[in-house]
């Protein structure tokens, strides 16, 4: 018997993408509910003090999950960009711009605890080192990404224009990733990484894990929220969304 | 569980405002990210059923 095989161009269309969105939004906003109170609860409250850097270190249950994100959510962006200019694909220009303000967010809080958690334990909330610099960087893409898209008036252009800066931009997040192995930096390297065992305590580590799954979690669901918005506005000639928006 | 008390908890060993300083930013920016999508949705919605309210009437002036 052949399966049936799942057309997932059919997602393409704003319409059928804007039901779906729809539906995920409150499932995953329980999911990151649920993972980021335990996560936040193993981290501050169960783990034990580390011997070196003492409570400060707590820190590290949400800089690692904003940190993972801003340089996850770049990459995801840089993909929907790279769609939308290969396939002219108009869905796939309003998620990279959906997910530009998140991103961005992410990246400004991975400077602020990041500058936090250096005070105490480096001396300085701040270093010009290639891990902090390049991740600054990365705030001024996400920003400029956004700006650019605004400054166009012509939709479609401004989507264009805005999705090439995004591509361009790429190249920095594997600079920001590789930076504490290529260069001498004051951020350390990486504790957890996929070719061999973390150097941390197990319990830290299970609690760093449930805060980036949740913080990942939360933002797909604001992106998807976001994204929902702008189809709203941009379709708002089509009957569907007429029928939606009469529907309340 | 490795605190004895509330005040141990609060205190974080003597780093309560770096670490609760961190802490309350990202608390802080999902609060206002979310309620920016929830206010930016309210006035979306709004804007769009006036308009649909009008070319309704639009439509029902070209007809008569």
């Amino acid at each position: 018997m052949a399966a049936r095989r799942i057309n997932w161009y059919a997602y393409a269309a704003p319409q059928r993408f804007y039901h779906f969105a729809g539906r995920m939004i409150p499932a995953l906003g329980w999911l990151a509910a649920i993972l980021g109170a335990t996560g936040l609860a193993i981290g501050l409250v169960f783990a034990p003090t580390d011997a070196q850097q003492g409570d400060a270190y707590r820190i590290i249950f949400v800089h690692v999950p904003v940190s993972w994100m801003s340089m996850v959510i770049y990459v995801a962006m840089a993909f929907w960009a790279a769609v939308s200019l290969i396939f002219n694909a108009r869905l796939a220009a309003m998620l990279a711009l959906a997910l530009a303000p998140t991103g961005a967010l992410m990246t400004f809080l991975a400077l602020w605890t990041g500058a936090l958690w250096g005070k105490p334990t480096w001396g300085t909330w701040w270093v010009w080192d290639a891990r902090l610099t390049s991740e600054l960087v990365l705030l001024f893409l996400y920003a400029g990404f956004m700006a650019l898209h605004a400054a166009i008036d012509d939709t479609r252009r401004a989507d264009r224009a805005a999705c090439l800066l995004a591509l361009v931009g790429v190249v920095n997040v594997p600079i920001i990733y590789f930076s504490v192995v290529w260069w001498n930096t004051l951020h350390q390297g990486a504790s957890v990484n996929l070719s061999s065992a973390p150097s941390m305590a197990a319990i830290m580590l299970a609690g760093m894990l449930l805060a980036a799954m949740a913080l990942w979690s939360y933002c797909i669901a604001v992106v998807l929220a976001r994204v929902r918005i702008l189809i709203l506005e941009r379709e708002r000639h089509s009957n569907w969304v007429r029928r939606e928006v009469e529907a309340t | 569980m490795n605190w004895t008390g509330w005040q141990e908890f609060m205190a974080m060993g003597g780093y309560a405002g770096y670490v609760w300083g961190a802490i309350a930013m990202v608390g802080l920016v999902i609060t206002v990210e979310i309620s920016q999508i929830v206010l930016r949705r309210h006035k979306c919605r709004q804007r769009l059923s006036v308009l649909c309210t009008m070319e309704l009437e639009h439509e029902d002036q070209n007809k008569t």
